[in-house]
């Protein structure tokens, strides 16, 4: 594949499916630099995956695929450097920051949410974020690898702890 | 609230996208990584490509210059074979390198597989490299009588070659495995559960 085609097809994706890695990185990356770190190497893997791409799956799909895979591998991977915030490949706003947070998005109650999903284990998050953007127990199956009665053990039990803290976020009265 | 009620929550976020892309930055970033990102993390199988050729042609050079017995040609021929041995090994690993299920598990079971290779060719370094090539070069150099520097630059080589391949273990391949497997045992860990 040529450099202009690969550079094409990633800013096509990137255009129409930038919401769809900004959920991913706020639930996976809670600082500033870090959401510029993790933002960073998930476009890096996507644009690495875009020759490997056959169109079998939706774009959708494949993204979400190669971003949690990412962003599960990047945040065990962070564990290590808990202070200090130097990026791990040695160029921490090296070319300029990438990520700049709109005004528009300080909801409350999504704030709220995002604090809870972030409380969850790794793979925990993927599927949350997977269940709420609407995929279903077969593709998320099929997305990681996993049997379907294994997806709804798990969500089952992210979707009753979900509702209790929403509960208790709602009787605080805030 | 209700599950209903959280995704409603959820999906207020579609309406404006969260963040502005710097999207110069962010194409230079691209570029620039992806570029080096390859040369690094397999610096071993080069650097032992690299060293075994050059070790090859300075004792090839040696016996030319000597006059030397056809024993004296073995040393090269066979630091030729060990670097085209690892040129092959590494080229069958890439090979195999996108071949994998594209779900996520699968994809890591991928990524483990080549990390486990690439922690065992460090680990048996020794015993296929270095070992074979001590048992060539140091009788050679005995009984040729060789002078104290070609001694000191061999053993710098072998040296040398050593510390690439540890610290290419150590700091690169296995903390990757190790992290990797963390991670498989978490993403399987539902079915533990559900048993």
């Amino acid at each position: 594949m040529k450099e202009s085609e690969q550079q094409h097809i990633f800013d096509t994706w990137l255009g129409q499916y930038k919401a769809l890695l900004f959920k991913v990185v706020r639930a996976y990356a809670f600082t500033e630099f870090d959401r510029d770190d993790l933002f960073q190497e998930i476009t890096i893997q996507v644009w690495r995956s875009i020759p490997a791409f056959r169109g079998e799956a939706a774009v959708s799909t494949w993204l979400y695929r190669v971003s949690l895979n990412t962003a599960m591998r990047w945040s065990v991977k962070e564990r290590k450097h808990t202070d200090g915030r130097e990026s791990i490949d040695g160029l921490p706003y090296a070319h300029g920051k990438l990520l700049e947070e709109q005004a528009a998005h300080n909801d409350e109650k999504l704030a709220w949410l995002y604090a809870e999903i972030g409380l969850l284990t790794e793979v925990d998050r993927s599927l949350t974020l997977l269940l709420l953007d609407g995929f279903s127990y077969k593709e998320m199956a099929s997305m990681l690898g996993l049997t379907e009665t294994n997806i709804g053990v798990r969500l089952h039990r992210i979707k009753k702890h979900l509702i209790t803290q929403s509960k208790k976020y709602e009787h605080h009265g805030v | 609230m209700e599950f209903e009620d959280l995704k409603k929550i959820w999906d207020t976020q579609n309406n404006e996208p969260m963040y502005a892309i710097n999207e110069t930055a962010l194409h230079k970033r691209i570029h620039h990584l992806s570029r080096r990102t390859g040369w690094l993390a397999h610096v071993n199988e080069i650097g032992i490509i690299i060293i075994a050729l050059f070790t090859s042609a300075f004792l090839l050079f040696d016996a030319l210059n000597a006059n030397e017995s056809p024993y004296a040609y073995v040393g090269p021929v066979a630091f030729v074979l060990i670097g085209l041995f690892v040129y092959l090994s590494r080229h069958n690993r890439k090979k195999n390198e996108n071949s994998f299920d594209q779900s996520m598990l699968g994809e890591l079971n991928s990524a483990i597989r080549n990390a486990t290779y690439l922690v065992r060719f460090a680990r048996t370094f020794v015993w296929w490299f270095l070992l074979p090539a001590a048992a060539f070069c140091f009788p050679n150099m005995w009984i040729n009588n060789d002078p104290w520097y070609k001694w000191l630059l061999v053993l710098a080589s072998f040296w040398l070659s050593y510390l690439v391949v540890s610290w290419d273990l150590n700091r690169v391949h296995l903390p990757r495995k190790r992290q990797l497997e963390a991670l498989q045992a978490k993403l399987t860990e539902v079915g533990d559960e559900e048993g």
